[in-house]
């Protein structure tokens, strides 16, 4: 972090700067710009550079994209691999069930625990508490920090167990998995889990006692919902104004367009303007698809079923990781082992789309593929990428209420509401610096 | 099932010496970690384990969990030279942040080695190599002065193994890895 150090008043012009955001994945900035007294200018501004893998997959086999979009992202390669094959499996008209479908739930749990705990315990909480970072939190919150690791380790051995290795992963393929987990290998997860979901439990009770700024804001909120269950890999899009459509309308819906300060597309609904993907969506709007357990101890340690303080998505981020938790171990306990880890998919030419929810939020693929099998073209929306413009418009309703902070103060809490976001600048590619301009 | 994906499978077991390439292969010089361990994984030394990490540091910590020695390969971005080698003991030297070139949310290498170490949870004897790079745009080729380093740093690393196995307390165990 950068910027001037002397204290300003209100009054003053400024500007808040930050070169390298810390604690986010990949490389942007922010820029934020106040002249006497009043906010002028918000840019996040992403700089990775591009990586074109849409461009790298046209030609390539249709059974290629999953590992190969999988790489975008070191965090969450179960979203892109998930993702890409649904879209694959869409677009040869073949639609997976049984075993194979709760074992892609499985393994998006796993990844959904060592995500969002990462973030939580060791990303964002330190935020919260005046931390630089979660060495120096680990000194005076040594148990936390130890649960956390404990957690998310819960949360590799899913992905270890069913992906193959934690690491980016190599059991998924179109059609199903390579080798299918023996029912003995996942039960021995069971008992982790179950102290994982206890430990989950420990860890909303605990974020819930942190200080929230005050900031509430009316997001469209938009999220995959499904009939019966909390959205992981199948559902809807629908937000709470109005919009219920098949992943398919997606860019019917949605815009993408580019900016001159980032190398990530900024979405909007069409005729309409910015939305929020991303746990507070997927909660506020899937809160019936909770377990029990998961709704009770959300309500119990005192957020509503719909929570608009961006802020408060640690607290969310810790009951998606209980929900994860509990599902992970309902689907342990009916795994039956499948009689062929895997389908056997014909290629045929047409567009396929695939949608599901990554940690940070909905990420969407769509390819178009011919009569063999050959990507003819290829487009990924990743969650961050959607979320940039409400990440900018949070800061200009935030920013504005709290120019009585010290610099130093306000690029804290500047960053720490991008942080609010978990944004994944590699991922978003076409993204983090700070910079609060107020001369 | 490839073979990648049968060496996952295999139960962990930690060999008392235990070499960790850190790195994205697609990253040009940031690969330079896995390539000295691949170098290191080829010598097939008795008593040493080889494994490949893309730097997220959480996940860091449960690999060199439980070994007796590390030896931590990686690419390193400092401003210097670039192919120039380092060898660093963190008993001996505090890991700066943004040394090296891969972070996974800014918790990689350096993060783990301090927080593992505040946790009492760092590995006896822990070493990291690094070379410097030049290149870390896409691609996969290593830039010339970083291929050019290769051999040299391996040769080091395999003769800080040589010097780690001759210690009496590895004897026994190497035998049984």
């Amino acid at each position: 972090m950068s910027g001037n150090r002397k204290n300003h008043r209100a009054n003053q012009s400024r500007t808040i700067k930050v070169d390298y955001l810390a604690r986010v994945e990949g490389e942007g900035a922010l820029y934020v710009r106040v002249r006497n007294g009043q906010l002028q200018d918000v840019k996040l501004k992403i700089f990775e550079p591009p990586r074109f893998f849409e461009a790298l997959l046209r030609g390539r086999r249709f059974t290629e994209a999953p590992d190969i979009t999988a790489r975008i992202c070191g965090i969450c390669p179960i979203a892109y691999l998930n993702c890409s094959i649904h879209a694959m499996e869409d677009a040869c008209g073949v639609k997976i069930n049984g075993p194979i479908r709760e074992l892609r739930r499985l393994i998006y749990c796993g990844e959904w625990i060592e995500s969002h705990v990462l973030h939580v315990a060791m990303l964002h909480a330190p935020d919260f508490l005046g931390y630089d970072d979660a060495i120096r939190m680990a000194k005076d919150h040594t148990e936390i920090v130890q649960a956390a690791l404990r957690l998310k380790k819960v949360g590799n051995e899913i992905v270890r167990v069913v992906g193959g290795r934690e690491i980016h992963p190599v059991n998924m393929r179109v059609g199903g998995f390579y080798r299918a987990p023996r029912k003995f290998e996942l039960t021995a997860l069971a008992e982790d889990l179950k102290w994982a979901r206890d430990t989950a439990i420990e860890l909303i009770r605990w974020t819930a006692g942190l200080s929230f700024p005050d900031l509430e804001r009316d997001y469209e909120f938009v999220t995959l919902r499904h009939a019966e269950e909390y959205p992981l890999n199948e559902g809807r899009l629908v937000s709470n104004k109005g919009l219920d459509i098949p992943v398919s309308d997606f860019y019917s819906t949605f815009v993408e367009e580019q900016v001159q300060h980032s190398h990530a597309l900024h979405s909007t609904v069409r005729n309409r303007g910015t939305y929020l993907v991303g746990p507070l969506a997927r909660y506020s709007l899937n809160f019936d698809h909770l377990t029990p357990l998961a709704q009770e101890t959300a309500l119990s340690v005192g957020l509503d079923k719909v929570c608009r303080n961006p802020f408060q998505s640690i607290i969310v981020r810790s009951v998606e990781t209980l929900y994860a938790c509990e599902e992970a171990l309902r689907i342990i306990e009916a795994y039956e082992e499948p009689d062929r880890p895997y389908v056997e998919i014909a290629p045929q030419a047409g567009r396929g789309y695939g949608c599901t929810e990554a940690p940070r939020g909905t990420l969407f693929h769509t390819y178009r593929i011919d009569e063999q099998g050959i990507i003819l073209d290829a487009r990924i929306v990743p969650p961050t990428a959607q979320n940039q413009k409400t990440i900018e418009a949070d800061l200009r309703e935030f920013v504005p209420k709290h120019l009585d902070l010290s610099t130093d103060e306000l690029t804290w809490k500047c960053e720490q509401a991008v942080r609010n976001y978990d944004p994944c600048i590699s991922c978003a590619t076409h993204f983090l610096k700070l910079e609060l301009d107020r001369e | 099932m490839s073979n990648e994906m049968k060496q996952s499978i295999a139960p962990r077991t930690y060999s008392p010496i235990l070499v960790i390439g850190v790195g994205n292969r697609v990253r040009q010089d940031d690969a330079a970690g896995l390539v000295l361990a691949e170098y290191i994984r080829r010598r097939n030394i008795p008593g040493v384990c080889v494994v490949e990490h893309n730097g997220e540091g959480t996940s860091l910590m449960d690999t060199w969990r439980g070994a007796h020695a590390v030896i931590v390969c990686d690419a390193v971005r400092s401003g210097d030279l670039p192919g120039t080698a380092y060898r660093l003991d963190v008993s001996e030297t505090r890991v700066s942040r943004g040394f090296f070139r891969y972070s996974s949310h800014s918790f990689g290498v350096a993060e783990a080695v301090q927080l593992a170490q505040f946790l009492g949870d760092l590995p006896p004897y822990f070493v990291i190599f690094g070379i410097e790079g030049k290149e870390f745009g896409y691609g996969v080729s290593l830039s010339e002065e970083v291929a050019d380093a290769v051999e040299e740093v391996a040769g080091r690393i395999t003769a800080e193994i040589e010097a780690i196995r001759s210690r009496s307390e590895f004897q026994g165990a190497s035998t049984a890895a």
